[in-house]
């Protein structure tokens, strides 16, 4: 049975205030969203919404004139690789949040065309949004979900990693929701196995090995004929997760490279088992700091990054769209 | 140029040709070595044999300064006596009398390139393999923009002197940067970079700059924090990484900027004074 909370409204109380929005199609998605930014307004709050192109266009539409007054970005673009939609939101409060000014936002990761390795990867962030935005200044994140279109059991996981529910009847606490919710990227789940027919190349041990690791890929670029700005992309994270498994998983890896549904997908298994935090490459490293950047510098440039660890090994999977980057030269 | 000597046999032979060749060019013949070394050598009068450590350091630890004035001093006289310039065999086995640590010589020689392409002179620098350790020839490879021979340890990148001309100064570099090489990459950086308010890198051979790399040059800005930075014509994929990791922001002292009106090419072994 749900609680009500006070009827002021989502920045009513102290600190970060994450809540899944329930609404069917959208006409409803407008509804529902629109008195929450109209709310922020009339306060005067700085309000970002991150959500795809159609619905951008649907909420200018309804705000009229007050949609000036809001930042507005396409999901598909800042969350294509859901690890970096933290950072956005993150840039966005330390440009805005003051102590008398909380600020809003709301952000659609999840949606039906999310196939099960991204909705999985989206479902980790939204439980990560809690960990990272604890202890912060009061502001309020909406993320909607579309309940006509998703599968109830990715409702079901929204309700659990969503301290606040809005439904048609209100605003309310959310009894399923679990604070110290492991995230549905459990570390310990595997992966569907690679191809058979993938490239596998062992490498390792020993630095020198790198240098294997990126004739490798380049020879992999060459044959499967793509694109430069792809294979720098592809060259450049690959190099950084075999640097680590070297460095901190064991000194070995086996590289494995295969197209998956015009996706290119780079996996790199080592015997070592993963110590990184679950924020760890979610936010840029600070200038004075000496590591922590490879991780962050992969989320970039990849649309999906998988990690799974048991005490049996690591796999970090990598994807790559195979829409063409135009080179960045 | 960095000539990794793995035969002493051979070595002689080769360094007279060297030497010999020079003639075509108008250069003037030095071959420096160990003072034991220098009654023995394969050469005539015509050729300069010293010991740096003896006739300009007098036994006293390596001075880079005093060094390159000799090379200036000789250079002035080489073109009185009608030479166009200096041609050096140097056997770096004489860099044991000056009590040179391997630290110092990377900074030794970096600083000769300069010199090189102040005098415009050919100074091939021979590092035999049963004197040097493994990971120091490495490192000299590193800092010579054409190496003759394999170097024990190859050191993925290389760097050299474009010349403190200001109209087209700084260093060329050329290779890969990766976790394995990035703390000598630093290292050289530094060394570059000491006593100086800029440094300029010509990066466009730099192919492939890891993490680790970048994070080299990072250290090297919180280090010299008035140190600044321009990576000329360097490759998108390092421009792309420096842009996604924020440091754009965080580091303005760091700079990319196009190529200029001096396109350098970058050396290779067929452009290099040939050593047989």
């Amino acid at each position: 049975m749900k609680s009500t909370l006070a009827q002021k409204g989502p920045t009513a109380g102290r600190g970060f205030q994450h809540e899944a929005l329930f609404y069917a199609g959208p006409r409803e998605f407008v509804e529902r969203t629109v008195p929450f930014l109209r709310e922020g307004l009339d306060a005067g709050e700085p309000i970002l919404v991150v959500v795809d192109s159609g619905k951008i266009t649907a909420l200018r539409t309804a705000l009229g004139e007050q949609a000036d007054r809001v930042q507005f970005a396409d999901m598909s673009e800042v969350g294509r690789n859901p690890a970096r939609i933290i950072y956005h939101w993150q840039r966005f409060i330390d440009d805005h949040l003051g102590e008398d000014r909380p600020v809003r936002g709301i952000g659609e990761p999840i949606w039906a065309g999310r196939n099960a390795a991204e909705l999985v990867e989206c479902q980790a962030h939204e439980t990560l949004l809690n960990l990272a935005f604890a202890g912060t200044p009061a502001w309020s994140l909406m993320c909607p979900y579309d309940v006509a279109t998703l599968p109830p059991p990715v409702v079901a996981e929204a309700r659990r990693s969503h301290p606040v529910l809005v439904t048609g009847a209100g605003r309310g606490a959310s009894v399923e929701y679990l604070s110290s919710h492991p995230s549905p990227a459990r570390l310990d789940v595997p992966l569907p196995p690679p191809p058979t027919d993938a490239t596998t190349v062992p490498f390792g041990p020993g630095l020198a090995a790198l240098r294997t690791v990126r004739q490798a890929v380049l020879h992999h670029c060459q044959r499967a004929r793509l694109g430069p700005g792809l294979a720098e992309d592809l060259l450049l994270a690959a190099n950084e997760i075999a640097a680590n498994s070297l460095q901190h998983g064991g000194g070995t890896g086996t590289l494995r490279l295969w197209a998956d549904a015009g996706t290119v997908v780079c996996q790199v298994d080592d015997p070592g088992r993963w110590r990184g935090s679950p924020m760890q490459g979610r936010l840029p490293a600070s200038p004075d700091q000496d590591h922590g950047r490879g991780l962050w510098l992969v989320n970039q440039l990849c649309h999906l990054v998988q990690i799974r660890s048991t005490p049996a090994g690591t796999t970090v999977r990598l994807h790559f769209s195979g829409v063409p980057r135009p080179h960045s030269g | 140029m960095c000539w990794v000597v793995e035969s002493t046999t051979s070595f002689e032979p080769a360094a007279v040709d060297f030497l010999a060749a020079g003639a075509d060019h108008g250069e003037k013949p030095f071959w420096l070595a160990p003072e034991s070394a220098l009654p023995s050598l394969p050469i005539d009068r015509s050729v300069t044999r010293t010991d740096p450590s003896v006739s300009v350091l007098g036994g006293e630890p390596l001075d880079s300064d005093a060094i390159f004035a000799m090379f200036r001093r000789e250079t002035a006289v080489a073109r009185q006596q009608g030479y166009s310039g200096m041609r050096v065999l140097a056997d770096m086995d004489w860099l044991f009398g000056s009590l040179a640590q391997p630290s110092d010589l990377t900074r030794f020689e970096l600083l000769l390139d300069e010199v090189v392409a102040e005098l415009e002179a050919t100074i091939v620098c021979a590092y035999r393999t049963i004197s040097f350790p493994g990971a120091t020839v490495g490192e000299m490879a590193a800092v010579h923009p054409v190496t003759v021979g394999e170097p024990p340890s190859e050191p993925g990148f290389r760097i050299w002197s474009l010349g403190t001309d200001p109209a087209a100064p700084g260093w060329g570099l050329s290779g890969e940067i990766d976790l394995l090489n990035a703390e000598l990459f630093g290292r050289v950086l530094t060394g570059a970079a000491e006593g100086r308010p800029l440094l300029r890198l010509h990066a466009g051979g730099l192919w492939f700059v890891a993490v680790a790399g970048i994070n080299a040059v990072l250290r090297l800005a919180h280090t010299q924090p008035q140190l600044r930075v321009v990576f000329v014509d360097s490759s998108p994929m390092l421009r792309r990484s420096w842009t996604l990791l924020e440091l754009h922001r965080q580091l303005p002292q760091v700079e990319f900027s196009p190529l200029g009106a001096s396109d350098v090419a970058t050396p290779t072994a067929a452009t290099a004074p040939e050593v047989a």
